[in-house]
């Protein structure tokens, strides 16, 4: 605080000062409002039947108008993501009955600008592909045998890959032994994760998943991090490549 | 005892402390063992049932050792007609209740393949685990004492158990690793560094044998306290 820029009133770095106190518009915070509790109902962050904040609580957690609470509640009760009962016991609970998993993915990804996706790629792609490297400096046979156990079975689909990624992930970020980097890692596969795991939807795309991270797992056991972060890099490279083909089309 | 000789007094002397910590904290936990197994009675058990067998012991516990992360009673699958995993664990300064563990896809997530768990529940022997950052429950970097709880057939109820921050670990031993002086340093059960005097020694790395010139084994569990 004792800083001579900050005394005399000159920030000392204008750009990242602007990017914080910089004017956020009302319809920006209603998205960023409703995007961040669509994803955390897409990704189970929030559970069926969870009731979420009452429209106060809730805009004072987010720092956002009670206005502003109340759109975004209502864009999501108009997509059937929330059920809101008045009276006694009353309130807004999640509803994952008639989610349709992979349309919604796709509609969260359809609404997501080409900048937001390659910003969002390349904080997960750094996170990740970090956490592959220094693991390997832990990992013995033991952690090895638990990572491989986490692979899904040869005839399991999309769903079963999705969640078996996210736990090898974290797994993987636990094993870099820093609590504070797998609280990061596990922040970004919460938020965006699911994103990542769309190609999955394919036959091909997981049976060559299965090989790399088959061999990805053999790097880490071998403490070879180098060889650990190429594959897991390619792993990501493949999925933002399928991932971006995918945003081109929904957003034909 | 691995090597033969004459070991410094001092050595000895801190791996009695080490057994001594490790065998109160089992006492404990043996604790939390008992009150859950004691739910397990005639009638089919469940989880509101053993919840609040456990709750007492855990919240004595809570408030006797303020240096506990967290403590419990994690259920085996098959013993719950209507759920598969269970975990009567409560954690942190709020003693927050856990129930269910949760990936980040929202789907249960499978705790019988940590080690926490899997050792004591195959080998029915009590366990010292860690230190590793566990993403079941705490997200933190912690040590866990845990011991397998069986019903009177030998069938495996689940395991009870309580987790130490590593650094709660670090700041209980480093003044008894002083006490040996030198390049003392104390190593886990799967041989990786866990408190050091050596600034050299990388905690969380498996310790080189060739590194160690005086060694003692712990009673309690197979830690060991080692002279680099």
């Amino acid at each position: 605080m004792a800083t001579g820029a900050a005394r005399s009133g000159t920030p000392a770095q204008p750009r990242a000062r602007a990017a914080v106190f910089g004017r956020i518009g009302d319809a920006s915070r209603i998205e960023q409002v409703e995007s961040r509790l669509i994803e955390a109902i897409v990704s189970g962050v929030l559970e069926d039947g969870e009731r979420l904040p009452s429209e106060p609580e809730l805009a004072s957690l987010l720092g956002v108008s009670t206005i502003t609470a109340r759109h975004a509640l209502n864009t999501l009760r108009e997509r059937g993501l929330i059920e809101t009962t008045r009276g006694r016991g009353g309130g807004s609970f999640v509803r994952r009955a008639g989610l349709d998993a992979e349309k919604m993915l796709r509609g969260q990804l359809a609404g997501l600008t080409r900048v937001d996706l390659d910003d969002r790629a390349a904080s997960y792609l750094l996170i990740v592909t970090g956490c592959a490297e220094l693991a390997a400096e832990f990992v013995d046979a033991d952690d090895a045998a638990l990572l491989r156990e986490i692979l899904p079975g040869a005839d399991e689909g999309a769903g079963a890959w999705r969640s078996a990624e996210a736990e090898l992930f974290v797994a993987i970020g636990a094993l870099t032994r820093s609590a504070r980097v797998t609280r990061q890692l596990i922040a970004v596969e919460s938020l965006f994760g699911w994103a990542f795991r769309l190609p999955y939807a394919e036959a091909d795309y997981r049976e060559e998943t299965r090989a790399r991270f088959e061999e990805l797992i053999d790097a880490l056991a071998a403490g070879d991090g180098d060889a650990a972060r190429r594959l897991m890099r390619q792993h990501l490279d493949l999925a933002i490549d399928q991932l971006l083909r995918l945003h081109a089309a929904l957003r034909k | 005892m691995t090597t033969t000789g004459h070991k410094s007094e001092e050595l000895v002397a801190c791996s009695q402390e080490v057994d001594r910590f490790l065998g109160e904290l089992l006492v404990d936990v043996r604790a939390i063992g008992a009150a859950a197994r004691a739910a397990f009675g005639d009638s089919a058990p469940t989880a509101g049932r053993l919840t609040s067998a456990v709750e007492p012991g855990v919240n004595e516990l809570m408030d006797r050792r303020d240096d506990l992360q967290g403590c419990g009673f994690v259920v085996a699958p098959g013993i719950f007609a209507d759920r598969e995993l269970f975990l009567a664990w409560w954690q942190g300064r709020p003693r927050a209740f856990l129930g269910e563990a949760r990936s980040v896809t929202g789907e249960a997530l499978d705790y019988t393949r940590q080690a926490w768990y899997r050792a004591p529940a195959t080998t029915g022997a009590e366990q010292v685990t860690g230190p590793y950052v566990d993403y079941v429950c705490t997200d933190e970097y912690v040590v866990t004492v845990t011991a397998p709880v069986a019903d009177d057939s030998g069938r495996l109820l689940g395991v009870a158990g309580a987790d130490l921050l590593a650094a709660t670990v670090e700041d209980w031993a480093l003044p008894l690793l002083r006490t040996v002086g030198g390049r003392a340093t104390l190593i886990g059960t799967t041989g990786r560094a866990v408190v050091s005097l050596d600034p050299a020694v990388r905690l969380g790395r498996a310790v080189a044998q060739s590194a160690i010139r005086e060694r003692v084994v712990c009673r309690v569990a197979p830690m060991t306290v080692a002279q680099l």
